[in-house]
This record gives structure tokens, C-alpha cells and sequence, in this order.
């Protein structure tokens, strides 16, 4: 139940959830999960590029998992440039721990990702999970005792990073997590929505060919 | 009090299951990529050789894609009979196609298993027969009304469009199309089916190469690639149409702040072309296919095949005259 509250109240942008987050270890520890889920929701939403490249269920659940890790991965880095930022502005930077957490929660509008597979109006619904959660870390950052305008920019830096991880991470970012991501699907996805019409495409005229040919 | 928490309730646990069948309702289109449901997604539709008439390979051919509240292609409604007869009595050099199911990207009916909601749809169309329970036989509206947004959708499109021009293929195979000479391909779409109808013309030109026209009875469409992909989008519409409207608003790649999307430049070059056709409404009497007529005493329905004639007639013109020497 604390984690629960504790993730309410953020997503609503009550400082309240920040007091429970001081006063509790525990919770801490546990708000690093939500990254964790907030990836596997967000691959279930975005499973499509799994479906067209037709990957096992196996393969599947450990896109999911991975997806989650290279989130986790993505608000410790969050972290830590906002860390960065913050000693550019202020002279005692927020303690390390609080704002990893801090991050990690700012990642629970995307708990909702998995809604984002809903046809049509879903593009537009993770957008608005993007502008939600970039509005939560920089309320976030800011509840630490940050002045607003630094808060801004580590959240911007942060969902810039984000971003990048997300669209181009495996060209220029992080190569090295475009490798595991062949590697758990079981081959190179090289099919997504924006090429997948292509290929229907090349196959029905190659198909046509083949039919005329026949008669 | 007890029946307001009972109507909340209601109204939460109908809110939910709308939702979930939205976000469920792409999973059709994913199984039938994925070959889960044991037809292969790049076979090429056969031609039926016993079906073929040998005289009719010069002919027009124009495919009839019914409305949401379609449940198999060979099912119309006889509203739809009637449309489709006053069509071919307009335009009889023109072979009409009516026996296609959009709404699914295998093109297999609702009412034809194996299908999770079998029995269920069964149900509704006995209801739906019967004249009974709208609400019920609504969510047959519905769940067609979920592919119409999957047809849209950036993501799940490409697939389930892919799945709608490999149906309509094969019904105009199966009707004696010519692939070899590959005649001009006209496409009726009836409310959600003009969505389908433009969207399905992408993979539809590829497979033939032919000129795509579609006629768009009242149609709901967005921006999608196919629009790019066509030679003409005829929308004829009613002055009392408001749901045809929402096309133009829910889909906001079709805003004029958009002037490089697939509609808006497909407008800009003139191969989008809207015609309004009477004081009809969407659907029911005082619809386009509906018994209502006119201040000038015409049937709606005999009015919108007119018009739906007209243009088939104005394009077999046209295609006449540019293959004359």
C-alpha cells in the first residue's frame, strides 16, 4: 500500500509523497522497481515491432524484462546528469540516493504504457505519458529543494536522454543495447511500422509477377 | 442510493470493457500477421477458374465495402440489396463486387469460426434479424468501429490494410478480374468503409498496378498512406451527415496545420473531391441508404445510388477515352 501512495501522490504532484519517501528505506528501495514495470507496460503497448518480426513468447517475455532494465539503466543515468546539472547551480546538490528515487518515480505515468497499444488515439496517449512524466521529475527535482528553472533543465536533459534511448539508442547512443535487444528477440528486428509497408508492398508485386507468369 | 452506486457501477464497469476492447481490438490483425490463425499472410489470392466469365476482363470492377455495422460480406442487409441493384440498373458496364468483410484483416466473417467471440456474435445477429435490443446489436458497431482506428493507426495499418487488399483482391479475382491487363479498380466504401476502402489502395496498387478510384458513401478517413496512393477519392456526402464530419476532426493529420499529410496534399492536388448529394443523414430511414426522401421527393437511397453511379459512369468515361487511339 505505501508504494501505491507513494506513487499517487507524485503522479498528482503532491510533495506529500516526497515526505513518505524520506522518512522510508524501504520505499526507496522499492520505488527503483517502477522503472522496471514502467518498461515492460510501455514494450507490451509497443509489442507490435515484436509481432512483426514474429518472436517467440519466450523471446517475448524477455523483451518485456529487458525493456524494463534498459529503463532502470536510463533513470539511474537521469540521475546522475541531474546530479551533474544541479552542482553547476547550487552548492549542496540533493543526496544521490533521493534523487535516483526521485527519478525512478517520475517513471509512473508510464506504468500506463501498456495502454498506448489501443489503436489509433495510442500514439497520441504516450505523448501525453511523456509530457506527464517529464512534468513529475521536474516536480519532482524541484520538491528536493532545487530552484525551478534547474529543475526544468534536468528534466528536459533527462527526457532528451530518455528520448534518445528510446528512438536512436540502438544507432548511436548505446550500441552495446542494440546487440542484447537482437539478441533476446532471437534476431535483428528489422521490421517496424515504418518499413513493414515496403515489404507487404515488394511481396505483392513480386507475388503479381509470379501470378501473370503462371497464366 | 443503492441503485446510484449500482448505475455508477454500470457505468465503470461499461467504460472498462470499452476500453479493453480497444486496446484488444489490434490483436486480430497481430494474430493474422504473426500466422496464428493458419493462413499465410503473403500467399497470393488464387483465381477461381469456374468463376471466371472470359467476357468480362475489359470491364469496370468496383468493390462494395459495407458500413460498421457489417458482420459478413455476404450478409448485406437488404437496404444494401436494394442500393447495390439500383447501382448496377445506373451503371451496368460496371461489375459490382459486394461479397468482402473489411472489418477483419483475414476477411473472415464474424458469424465463421475460429473466432474467440463466436457464439457471441452469433447471438447478436440473431438479435440484430429480430429487430431486438440496439444497445446489444451496437457493439457489433463497435467492435468494427475499433478496426476502422486499427485501418488508421500509424502502427497496426500497414498490416491490417495489407490484410484488407489481399480480401479485396481475392473478390475480384474470384469475380473474373484480369490481372494481366489489370483494369481500373473502383472502391465503394460506406461510412467506416471508406477508411478501409482508401487505406487497403496502397497494397491494392501494388498487387495490380491499376488505377484506384475510391467512392466515398458518407466515409470516416484519415490520413492515411493510401491516400497518397490513390487517383481519385470521390466523398459524397449528406448536408444532415454530422458523423462523416467527425473524420475531419478526429483525425487531426487532416487539419489544415498539416498541409504536408497524405490528405491535405492529396486535396491540394486535386484528387480529393467532395460532393454534397442531399439532405441525408448517416444511416437509418434518413440516411444514405434509407427509405427518406428529399425535399424533391426522391428516396434517399435511390438518390445516393444515382450520384454513386454517376461517378462510376463519369470514370469508365474517362478511361474509354483515354484508351482510344
Amino acid at each position: 500500500m505505501g508504494v501505491l501512495s507513494l506513487l499517487f501522490e507524485t503522479m498528482r504532484f503532491h510533495e506529500r509523497g516526497y515526505d513518505l519517501l524520506a522518512d522510508s528505506r524501504a520505499l526507496i528501495a522499492l520505488s527503483f522497481f517502477i522503472p522496471f514495470f514502467a518498461g515492460a507496460s510501455e514494450m507490451a503497448g509497443q509489442s507490435v515491432t515484436l509481432v512483426l518480426n514474429r518472436v517467440s513468447r519466450f523471446r517475448f517475455a524477455a523483451s518485456l524484462a529487458f525493456t524494463g532494465i534498459v529503463y532502470i539503466l536510463t533513470a539511474f543515468i537521469w540521475a546522475l546528469l541531474t546530479l551533474l546539472i544541479a552542482s553547476l547551480f547550487v552548492s549542496q546538490a540533493p543526496p544521490p540516493l533521493l534523487v535516483c528515487s526521485v527519478i525512478a518515480l517520475s517513471f509512473g505515468p508510464r506504468l500506463f504504457g501498456m495502454l498506448t497499444i489501443a489503436p489509433y488515439y495510442g500514439e497520441f496517449l504516450g505523448r501525453l505519458l511523456d509530457g506527464w512524466m517529464i512534468a513529475c521529475a521536474a516536480h519532482g527535482i524541484h520538491a528536493l529543494g532545487l530552484p525551478g528553472h534547474v529543475a526544468a533543465i534536468c528534466s528536459v536533459a533527462g527526457w532528451a536522454i530518455w528520448s534518445l534511448s528510446r528512438n536512436a539508442g540502438d544507432k548511436l547512443l548505446l550500441p552495446v543495447i542494440g546487440r542484447i535487444e537482437v539478441f533476446v528477440a532471437g534476431s535483428p528486428l528489422v521490421l517496424s511500422s515504418r518499413n513493414v509497408s515496403e515489404l507487404i508492398k515488394e511481396r505483392m508485386a513480386a507475388l503479381q509477377k509470379a501470378a501473370r507468369d503462371d497464366d | 442510493m443503492m441503485i446510484e452506486h449500482w448505475a455508477l457501477l454500470s457505468m465503470l464497469l461499461g467504460a472498462a470493457i470499452f476500453l479493453l476492447a480497444g486496446a484488444l481490438s489490434p490483436i486480430e490483425s497481430f494474430a493474422w500477421w504473426a500466422g496464428w490463425l493458419d493462413e499465410d499472410p503473403a500467399s497470393f489470392p488464387e483465381r477461381d477458374a469456374e468463376a471466371f466469365d472470359g467476357g468480362k476482363e475489359e470491364r469496370f470492377f468496383a468493390v462494395y465495402l459495407a458500413g460498421i455495422d457489417s458482420i459478413a460480406g455476404d450478409k448485406t442487409t437488404r437496404r444494401t440489396e436494394r442500393f447495390l441493384t439500383l447501382i448496377e440498373a445506373a451503371a451496368p458496364e460496371v461489375t459490382i463486387v459486394s461479397d468482402v468483410f473489411p472489418y477483419a484483416p483475414s476477411g473472415r466473417p464474424l458469424l465463421a469460426g475460429p473466432r474467440l467471440f463466436l457464439k457471441t456474435w452469433r447471438a447478436l445477429y440473431r438479435l440484430k434479424l429480430r429487430r431486438r435490443s440496439s444497445i446489444l446489436s451496437n457493439i457489433i458497431n463497435l467492435r468494427n468501429l475499433y478496426q476502422v482506428l486499427v485501418s488508421a493507426d500509424h502502427r497496426y495499418g500497414p498490416i491490417f490494410n495489407a490484410g484488407a487488399a489481399h480480401v479485396i483482391l481475392d473478390a475480384l479475382l474470384r469475380a473474373g478480374y484480369d490481372l494481366e491487363k489489370a483494369p481500373p479498380i473502383c472502391i465503394i466504401g460506406y461510412s467506416g468503409g471508406g477508411q478501409i476502402a482508401a487505406a487497403s489502395a496502397e497494397f491494392l496498387k501494388a498487387a495490380t498496378g491499376a488505377r484506384i478510384t475510391v467512392i466515398s458513401v458518407g466515409g470516416i478517413i484519415a490520413s492515411t498512406p493510401g491516400v497518397a496512393a490513390l487517383d481519385m477519392l470521390h466523398h459524397l456526402y449528406g448536408e444532415k451527415d454530422s458523423v462523416q464530419r467527425l473524420g475531419a476532426i478526429m483525425f487531426p493529420e487532416r487539419w489544415g496545420v498539416f498541409p504536408y499529410s497524405h490528405w491535405n496534399l492529396a486535396k491540394a492536388q486535386g484528387r480529393i473531391q467532395a460532393r454534397c448529394i442531399g439532405a441525408m443523414g448517416h444511416d437509418r430511414v434518413g440516411g444514405y441508404l434509407g427509405e427518406g426522401v428529399d425535399e424533391d421527393g426522391e428516396p434517399f437511397i435511390r438518390k445516393t445510388a444515382t450520384a454513386v453511379a454517376e461517378v462510376l459512369k463519369a470514370e469508365t468515361a474517362a478511361i474509354s477515352a483515354c484508351a482510344q487511339p
